[in-house]
């Protein structure tokens, strides 16, 4: 049976999304407006790399240190969740094709944005 | 635009309703009581809730919005959750006596007009004996869902969904929720 309201299952790693995201953007420089990447349709964002793949999954791996990370049951990516509620989710296939993280921060300055992963080519098709 | 719970839906989720509540449960149901699957776990019944996204256009572009898909599952799917340590018996034992869905709808205003209007069910309310719980989507664009319980529930403690949607000079977003009795809908 399940601890209570935060569950248990014995990890103990402590992280923290708005940490991660600043010692990301040493690599990955963040706009004005505190997101990676280009600015992509609606509120999404690109980055455009050499292999989409593996830098989606950097981010991922990176903004998800010391989250709790645990699959989707529908097969369709993997999450990492923070104790304040932030979150970040991992599609290597997203409904457009390519691989994107969703980015989810909790607390006044709170932001939700998408970032799609494509390949220089990929950016000139579009 | 819409994406609410079709009525087969409602009906399927208004068959609890009556029954006493055994457990709530999901294979990866444990750190903030959030996942993308949650078992409600009633006297005969087991309801599955499944988030999920679905690609829409209507705000001018490709993006992704949640939906919850509902579904009767059998005990042996429980198994997993179970294995893992993941049921949760607040409240167990005590009836389901009102059944509500959490309907949101975001109106996009620019200037004296409203551009479009997308309405979405964002979770569905089990008021019970004494409190409640809710099973509602985290976000209006990802498939995380999560369980609040209450032991006294008030109306405005229902949780707020967060979304990707950011006022501008020119545009500004507001959102009327409902909650309204799985009857009317079922």
């Amino acid at each position: 049976m399940g601890a209570g309201y935060g569950g248990g299952n014995g990890s103990s790693s402590v992280g923290s999304l708005g940490a991660n995201i600043k010692q990301l953007s040493k690599k990955y420089p963040l706009s004005g407006g505190g997101k990676f990447g280009e600015p992509g349709t609606g509120n999404s964002r690109v980055v455009v790399s050499a292999n989409p793949q593996s830098t989606a999954k950097e981010f991922f791996e990176k903004l998800g240190l010391g989250g709790k990370i645990s699959p989707l049951a529908n097969g369709k990516g993997i999450v990492a969740k923070f104790p304040d509620g932030s979150r970040v989710n991992f599609r290597p296939k997203s409904t457009s094709g390519g691989p994107a993280v969703d980015i989810s921060t909790s607390g006044v300055s709170g932001n939700q944005y998408k970032i799609h992963f494509v390949s220089e080519s990929d950016r000139k098709r579009n | 635009m819409t994406n609410i719970f079709s009525r087969e839906s409602a009906q399927l989720i208004s068959r609890v309703l009556g029954q006493r509540l055994s457990y709530v449960a999901g294979p990866e149901l444990w750190h903030h009581l959030s996942s993308d699957l949650v078992y409600l776990v009633a006297e005969d019944k087991v309801l599955g809730f499944q988030g999920d996204i679905q690609s829409q256009n209507f705000e001018g572009f490709e993006a992704d919005y949640s939906e919850i898909q509902i579904n009767e599952h059998g005990e042996s799917e429980l198994m997993e959750a179970a294995e893992k340590g993941n049921l949760y018996y607040f409240h167990s034992g005590e009836k389901i006596e009102q059944i509500s869905v959490i309907r949101d709808t975001i109106i996009l205003s620019a200037g004296e007009r409203d551009s479009w209007q997308y309405t979405t069910d964002v979770g569905v309310l089990f008021k019970l004996t004494s409190g409640a719980l809710t099973i509602s989507k985290l976000g209006y664009h990802d498939e995380l869902l999560q369980v609040k319980y209450y032991n006294d529930f008030q109306i405005g403690d229902l949780p707020t969904t967060v979304g990707h949607f950011e006022n501008s000079l020119y545009e500004t977003y507001r959102v009327e929720r409902s909650v309204l009795d799985i009857a009317e809908l079922s």
